[in-house]
């Protein structure tokens, strides 16, 4: 095929005729089987154009074929309902999924355009036969002497009530000692009952540091257990990288790593640097910084190593909040030799270049002699 | 008249008793009393308050830029193919097209929970371009760091140098794009290869991304 000469015109073009934004709200709803009952969910269109119709579809696994919708098109900012017909029973116990979601037409004023589909997911809980808690636990990091919220879900997945004996969470610190526990009033959680079992632990002996959140509770002869882990903070600024070497003369940067200890925000942390070799000493200060809980956030400040050279001390000095922390370290200051280097290298290759030229050329003169 | 000291003795017991037993029902009145009107003063807290709030959640996605146009050019004389593509530098290779705006198709995950992104379009390079060896890639990253969280919560979820050939079934491509609002937006990059041979006049063709509730 020749291709000299082959000219084409092409116009390449991806866009869509109105901006693509959609919603759907509630975006998961939760719900418990219901043996032979009907449930009615309404489901509201979000940030829809005014005027524009929008595709309504049901999708799903073993449930689908029970569910339906009230229209299979919305206009606009509407709302649908979807309406679930439960059969009188469902062999496979657990969560059985329905999706319902709206979708953009594809515009017919453009041959090319983008479209966007968005989705709820229902999901249905059919219970486990005997006796089943699913279990989970939220607790925050906090800061030293906060009360720490804990907050502890149980769900009866199973088909018969739960008559819970024992609910407690208790505090682990990373030695492995038990350093708190939360008690709380065991009560009967009925089928397809929850229940939050909310506390604020005041954290009393609690020292700084990294916390595993065990959270049990007991029926009949089980124990179901939950972990998370959960960070207590102190008012704390840890110096944890800076430069110990620098190569050249003149304004050059130095860097220092801070990393917090702090649940809160640290404004305006700053740290100021004593430079000293016993003979010649100098101090300066980075600039400040925000850090927010538990970063590790880099400054980037300059100093002046024309004159210096060898080794020096380092005396860094953090302050934030009132507190400070002190540290200390070495710092090299040498000359910058890669400029030497690089022409050294340089000069090699161009010698090797011309050896080479010289042998290749007496090889070939020899050759046609 | 000592009898009658005792008689007038008597009357005085009987008396205090029957006062006592008026001072306790006083008493219980009283107390039935106060417990009614404190119930009723202002400000007069008797239990404590449940505040209940219930906010819904929403799935909502935005093509914040929708529109990707390299107008009108050709594959340059002498040469197999051309190669464009979105980024903001050596977009166009052997060809004369002019790239109008640079960056990709860009999504935001505007509602308030995590979602699934199913991308896909619905051509191949065959059909949309055409000719010998058409090339029609994507590549999905974040745009703000952290954008797309994969199976298991972790960052590397999107292969930010590579280019996948475009799916024409919808394939999952972030487990978990995130809502907030430093960390919500997906860039969407091509790739095309243009032979000289391809197909000609207005060439496209339709992205479509589905969200649901992660």
């Amino acid at each position: 095929m020749s291709i000299k000469g082959f000219v084409l015109v092409l116009a390449f073009v991806f866009c869509i005729s109105y901006v693509s934004s959609l919603g759907i709200s509630p975006a998961i709803k939760n719900i418990n089987f219901e043996s032979g009952k009907q449930t009615n969910i309404t489901f509201y269109v979000l940030d829809a154009v005014e005027g524009v119709e929008y595709d309504v579809n049901v999708r799903g696994g073993y449930l689908a074929q029970y569910s339906s919708v009230s229209a299979t098109t919305v206009t606009g900012a509407g709302s649908f309902v979807l309406t679930i017909n439960f059969p009188e029973k469902i062999d496979i116990p657990g969560e059985h999924t329905v999706s319902v979601s709206v979708k953009e037409k594809p515009s017919e004023t453009s041959f090319i355009n983008t479209l966007v589909e968005v989705g709820s997911i229902i999901k249905t809980f059919v219970p486990y036969p005997g006796y089943y808690g699913d279990l989970s636990l939220n607790i925050p990091d906090v800061n030293a002497n906060d009360q720490i919220p804990v907050e502890l879900y149980l769900i009866n997945r199973g088909d018969n009530p739960l008559e819970l004996s024992s609910v407690y969470v208790e505090f682990i610190s990373s030695t492995g000692q038990s350093v708190k526990r939360v008690d709380f009033t065991p009560v009967t959680i009925p089928v397809s009952g929850d229940r939050y079992f909310r506390k604020y632990s005041d954290s009393s002996g609690i020292e700084p540091g990294n916390y595993i959140a065990t959270g049990k509770v007991s029926y009949r002869d089980t124990i179901r257990e939950v972990n998370r882990s959960f960070r207590v903070g102190s008012l704390f600024v840890n110096i944890t990288n800076y430069t110990n070497s620098i190569r050249g003369d003149g304004i050059q940067r130095f860097y220092i790593t801070l990393g917090s200890r702090w649940n809160s925000p640290i404004y305006g942390a700053y740290v100021d640097v004593n430079l000293t070799n016993g003979v010649y000493s100098t101090i300066f200060r980075t600039p400040s910084i925000d850090i927010m809980p538990w970063e590790e956030k880099t400054i980037g400040s300059y100093i002046d190593t024309k004159g210096l050279d060898g080794y020096y001390d380092l005396y860094f000095n953090a302050s934030y909040h009132g507190q400070s922390t002190l540290a200390i370290g070495r710092l090299y200051v040498g000359d910058n030799y890669s400029i030497i280097i690089y022409s050294v290298s340089a000069l090699l290759a161009i010698l090797f270049f011309i050896v080479l030229y010289i042998i290749l050329k007496r090889f070939f003169f020899k050759k046609r002699r | 008249m000592a009898m009658a000291d005792n008689s007038y003795s008597g009357i005085v017991v009987v008396f205090a008793v029957f006062v006592f037993v008026i001072f306790l029902f006083s008493v219980g009145v009283f107390y039935l009393s106060a417990k009614t009107l404190f119930g009723t003063i202002s400000g007069y807290a008797t239990s404590i308050g449940e505040a209940n709030l219930t906010v819904e959640s929403a799935v909502t996605i935005n093509f914040t830029t929708s529109r990707i146009n390299w107008g009108s050019g050709r594959v340059n004389d002498g040469q197999p193919s051309a190669g464009l593509n979105t980024f903001a530098t050596s977009n166009v290779t052997n060809g004369n097209w002019t790239l109008q705006n640079a960056g990709g198709l860009r999504i935001e995950n505007l509602g308030n929970v995590n979602v699934t992104l199913n991308l896909s379009g619905t051509k191949t390079a065959a059909s949309m371009i055409g000719g010998t060896s058409p090339g029609y890639r994507w590549n999905i990253t974040s745009f703000e760091t952290g954008s797309c969280r994969n199976a298991t919560g972790g960052t590397d979820a999107l292969q930010t140098n590579f280019f996948y050939v475009v799916n024409t079934t919808t394939a999952l491509f972030c487990n978990y794009f995130q809502f907030l609002d430093d960390r919500d937006v997906i860039r969407i990059d091509f790739n095309l290869t243009i032979p000289s041979d391809s197909l000609t006049g207005a060439l496209g063709d339709t992205i479509t991304a589905v969200a649901f509730a992660a």
